[in-house]
């Protein structure tokens, strides 16, 4: 498929139930200019090879990294038959926000400054998470509770490390002059993941030494600990550019390169290797760019990074309060609902770094199981209170979407909700969420009495629904939903609900190009998988969690090449990330 | 109204004279009277309330309550003591939220993002604006603010920083953090002092100092929206230390910390029925209004915020399952609209008011506090306080019109209290009815105040201040 995806989505345009009450710029299917502009050029064929390249096969210089040359003549963007291709002036970066360190950068990075000391306990102010991930730069406010803690802590910190002096690298007893000039610039340096310049290294000095002389060096260390933790290039992070301006795009320098390879891999500065790469101006080319991506995510801190990617992605958070009724589920109780915790976490450690495939992920059967969870999965007890992996009937499970812990995150307490996983999977996995129900309209599900005829959620369900108001959106959603039929509020399959037996047929509807019937979450999760809509969206929240920021209309381009670059390497998520930071979204920013 | 009587006032120089003539007594002049200042706490609570069972009823031998005889409903029985404070007002409308242009991801975010804010949405679960409450902090916060903390946001409810359920914002995009447990509460009300303070103090401002010299270089190489960002964050910075530097006017009245010792005691295996949820809820919005209570009592803040949400399950008895329904949700859902299945079954009806009832037991909670709490001219805090109900919808169909609001205390003679105030409704398209905006109260709110405003919110739909609350 070429631009042609997208002129077919222009004329799809998105969910059309409730035209105009979204506006929501995280819809894939939405992600198309309006103006009739192909998004693409180029004009038959199957995928292409990626524009930000990084994957190691084919055309993958980047004409936008750093170091690279605006010089046309060297543009290697693929032309001609084969597109799509993305327009030079698609290919930069759209936006740049400030990043403020998370919470949880800010205490992987104070570890790492000052390790080997023992810091004290702190509390900073939880990012909000209003749609995808915690470390949306435009969700990053600032109150007063913020500068508040901000102090706090870095009083808190400053105390500690004064007190234990082993992080300086010298003996202020032996050369006290010499050993605070050393903590200028290196702490300094490291605080700032930059050299100083020497108007802030003046500035340090001055203030070290005037400290020093009221207060000795003791106090003056903690002063300046504290200053430089409270400065605004420690707890954000400024990126000014480098002076190569190539296609309309400033490039980052090797520094803020480095910055965000490393807190996007390990959500902590940059470690001595990469300030080292840094130095030397070995973090221009996509190459040296792509082998410190390999370096990071080798290290074991990546598994953590990886696991809060797919917690926020897939919404997991909401399994840390299932509650389910101990009148319909007896043998739900917090064991249980940790277990399922566990074993989703597991599963998605596993379909990331032991196999890495998109499909893997998404279509897998094999599930971790211990003994708690055997009833759940529906296989023998394997005689263990430890998670094993397990394979699963194959007419059963297939992949993320049939895990337990997922078909439960959606769950009432007595009850499954199609409708909740039908909206999850619009949302998460396909990017095009629905709108929500207009204001007044009864939301409620008929329970039994006012529906005898139902026998089944599904039937309740169908009978609320059949208006055109409702049909609407309710016929993506429901198909959606209705699929995964066979699983109750526990995740466990099932063949009959309420004595009657289960209809798990369902549709998918509104899609780009996976459209039409489908019998079981099984028979979903294969169709999805094969779906370019699903992989642009997995690609998409890669993206905003790697950036920081949710993409605009003009970054359907990257985010496409980025979903291509799965599929041409037999979904490899891996290559993907490296393809994603190898980009001109990820290298560049926008001119001022 | 009390607009054009001031202007009038001023006009025939009475002001000062004002004061003293009843039939001129403006809120402001006799505002000026009190050296005790004015506070203000808003109160917001989730799903409203029970159409039905909040309207004031008529008293005994009358067919129909008037304005100013009346009975209180079943849902507002626990404030009895406080009738001729209320204002209870009826018809008062999210219009904003009719006109907002962006679609909410869900009902309960269409009613979050405007229950305080009353302007468009920037999408679809972040409010546009700046809230009420951020709004009249801001005018105490101003460049010498009068107390330590501009305002103070607390919830009532684990979880009370779920965007679906935090009203307030500083500005369009930025909500501000709710505090949820008392003991943070408790440190951010009432810091630890420093040791060796004096030493402290001059290291401190000197670090300071070195934090505020870091600027200018860097900022001019970034974008516009980065550097006000920065700025922002400085701002915030340099307010704090300029805060830092005030003790609370009225620290005597600083409680004993053993005010939240419970806190040590309440079983946080809240999702393990039958008490856990219900313990963690009930203490944490206990503890925090007294916290709120002993803010103001010491003018640390004169602004309070107290998202108290709904009581769970458990606090009123009941179990999922129970009336068919999935869950309390889910059968608020059912009973709480004309019209809902349930809407006539007395016994789930009952269930539904339990919980308005619960939380209309904090509210009487923090008057009876406030009543308690002395001021210097002999009066009480709450002579000096306005508290404010506010919900994030009207009722269980989530609709946010006919908002079961009320406000409690008279605002120094600004506001008539003791009454019912139906508002006009006006005909709309399509034959519905349209109630007043509730941008009109919250211009009033912030009168009262002393905030200088004509218009609150979505300018478009604000009519300028309900006068009908007006004294």
């Amino acid at each position: 498929m070429t631009f042609n995806r997208a002129l077919v989505l222009v004329a799809l345009g998105g969910f059309s139930c409730t035209p105009g009450i979204v506006d929501d710029p995280t819809n894939i299917v939405d992600l198309i200019d309006e103006t009739g502009n192909p998004e693409f050029v180029g004009s038959t064929g199957a995928r292409t090879p990626s524009t930000s390249g990084g994957s190691g096969s084919g055309p993958s210089d980047d004409p936008t990294a750093p170091g690279g040359s605006d010089d046309p003549t060297e543009d290697p963007a693929p032309s001609g038959p084969t597109g799509p291709v993305c327009r030079p002036s698609d290919v930069r970066a759209t936006d740049a926000p400030l990043r403020r360190l998370t919470p949880i950068e800010y205490t992987n990075t104070v570890r790492d400054l000052f390790a080997g000391v023992a810091l004290p306990a702190f509390e900073l102010v939880d990012e909000v998470n209003e749609r995808g991930f915690d470390n949306d730069a435009g969700h990053q406010a600032v109150s007063s509770l913020h500068v508040e803690r901000f102090r706090e802590t870095a009083r808190a910190i400053a105390t500690a490390v004064a007190a234990d002096q082993r992080w300086l690298g010298c003996d202020p007893v032996a050369d006290e002059a010499g050993c605070a000039a050393q903590v200028v610039e290196d702490f300094g340096r490291r605080a700032y993941r930059r050299p100083l310049t020497a108007a802030e290294s003046g500035r340090f000095s001055a203030f070290f030494e005037t400290a020093r002389t009221s207060f000795g060096f003791d106090d003056a260390l903690r002063m300046f600990v504290e200053g430089v933790l409270e400065s605004t290039s420690f707890l954000y992070r400024p990126e000014v550019g480098s002076d190569v301006n190539v296609n309309g795009a400033v490039a980052l320098d090797d520094y803020e390169v480095a910055s965000r390879l490393s807190y996007f891999f390990l959500e902590t500065m940059p470690d001595d290797a990469l300030m080292a790469a840094a130095a030397q101006g070995a973090l221009h080319t996509p190459e040296q760019v792509e082998a410190q991506a390999y370096r990071l995510l080798a290290d074991p801190r990546a598994h953590d990074v990886v696991a809060r990617f797919h917690r926020q992605w897939l919404k997991l958070d909401r399994l840390d309060g299932l509650a389910l009724a101990r009148t319909q589920f007896p043998s739900f109780d917090p064991t249980v609902r940790a277990a399922l915790i566990e074993s989703t976490e597991r599963y998605l450690d596993y379909a990331f770094w032991e196999d890495g495939r998109f499909e893997t992920l998404m279509t897998s059967r094999v599930g971790f199981v211990n003994d708690t969870l055997a009833d759940v999965f529906g296989v023998p007890p394997p005689g263990s209170s430890e998670l094993v992996p397990m394979t699963l009937d194959d007419s059963q499970r297939a992949g993320i979407l049939t895990q337990p812990g997922v078909l439960a995150s959606t769950s009432h307490p007595i009850t499954h909700s199609p409708i909740l996983r039908g909206v999850f999977v619009l949302d998460g996995i396909l990017c095009a969420p629905p709108p929500a129900a207009p204001p007044g309209v009864n939301t409620t599900i008929p329970d039994s009495a006012e529906a005898p005829d139902a026998h089944t959620t599904r039937e309740r369900i169908e009978q609320t629904h059949g208006t055109a108001e409702c049909s609407s959106c309710h016929d993506s959603i429901d198909g959606m939903g209705f699929s995964f039929e066979n699983y109750d509020a526990l995740g466990r399959f099932r063949t009959q609900e309420n004595g009657y037996p289960v209809d798990a047929t369902g549709a998918v509807v509104g899609t780009r190009d996976i459209d039409g019937q489908v019998d079981g979450a099984v028979a979903l999760a294969e169709r999805l998988v094969d779906s370019s809509q699903v992989q642009a969206c997995f690609a998409a929240h890669w993206f905003r969690f790697a950036l920081g920021r949710t993409e605009a209309r003009a970054d359907t381009c990257q985010v496409e090449a980025l979903a291509d670059v799965l599929a041409e390497n037999d979904g490899s998520i891996e290559a993907m990330l490296i393809a994603l930071v190898t980009s001109p979204a990820f290298l560049t920013r926008p001119e001022i | 109204m009390s607009f054009n009587r001031r202007t009038a006032l001023k006009g025939l120089g009475l002001g000062a004279l004002g004061a003293t003539l009843p039939w001129l007594r403006t809120p402001r002049a006799f505002a000026q009277t009190s050296n005790v200042p004015l506070r203000i706490v808003f109160v917001y609570g989730g799903s409203g309330s029970l159409p039905g069972s909040w309207e004031p009823v008529a008293p005994a031998g009358m067919n129909s309550p008037t304005e100013r005889n009346f009975d209180l409903n079943e849902i507002h029985a626990p404030l009895a003591a406080y009738k001729s404070r209320m204002m209870i007002i009826e018809n008062l409308d999210m219009v904003s939220t009719s006109q907002d242009p962006t679609g909410p991801t869900n009902a309960h975010y269409n009613g979050n993002t405007h229950a305080l804010v009353a302007d468009n949405r920037v999408g679809g679960e972040v409010a546009g604006n700046i809230s009420i409450d951020q709004r009249i902090a801001q005018h105490f916060a101003g460049p010498n603010p009068a107390t330590p903390l501009p305002s103070l946001e607390v919830a009532g409810t684990p979880d009370g920083n779920n965007p679906e359920v935090s009203p307030s914002y500083s500005a369009a995009g930025a909500p501000v953090p709710f505090l949820v447990e008392p003991p943070a509460v408790w440190n951010r009300l009432f810091p630890a002092p420093l040791d060796n303070a004096s030493v402290r103090s001059a290291q401190d401002a000197m670090t300071f100092d070195f934090v505020r010299s870091e600027q200018s270089q860097l900022m001019q190489r970034l974008g516009t929206e980065s550097r006000t960002k920065l700025q922002a964050h400085l701002d915030a910075r340099s307010a704090l230390q300029t805060r830092l530097g005030l003790s609370s006017p009225r620290a005597v009245n600083r409680p004993s910390q053993s005010l939240i010792a419970p806190w040590n005691n309440v079983d946080f295996q809240y999702n393990v029925p039958p008490s856990g949820k219900h313990a963690i809820w009930d203490a944490t919005s206990d503890l925090n209004i007294r916290l709120a209570v002993a803010a103001l009592h010491t003018d640390t803040t004169r602004v309070a915020t107290i998202n108290i949400h709904d009581c769970p399950n458990h606090t009123i008895g009941y179990d999922d399952g129970m009336f068919g329904s999935d869950n309390l949700h889910d059968l608020t859902h059912k009973v709480n609209y004309s019209g809902a299945p349930q809407s006539s079954d007395p016994s789930a009806r009952a269930m539904v008011k339990q919980q308005h009832l619960a939380t209309m037991d904090k509210v009487r909670l923090l008057l009876d506090l406030l009543a308690a709490a002395p001021e210097t001219d002999g009066q009480s805090l709450l002579d000096h306080t306005l508290v404010v109900y506010t919900s994030q919808i009207a009722d269980g169909s989530h609709s946010t019109d006919r908002l079961p609001w009320f406000v409690v205390g008279d605002g120094h003679g600004f506001f008539d209290t003791g009454r019912y105030v139906r508002l006009a409704r006006t005909p709309s398209q399509g034959g519905v009815t349209v109630g007043r905006p509730h941008n009109d109260l919250f211009v009033s709110l912030a009168q009262a105040m002393g905030v200088n405003i004509n218009s609150f919110g979505n300018a478009a739909v604000c009519n300028g201040p309900l006068t009908e609350l007006h004294a």
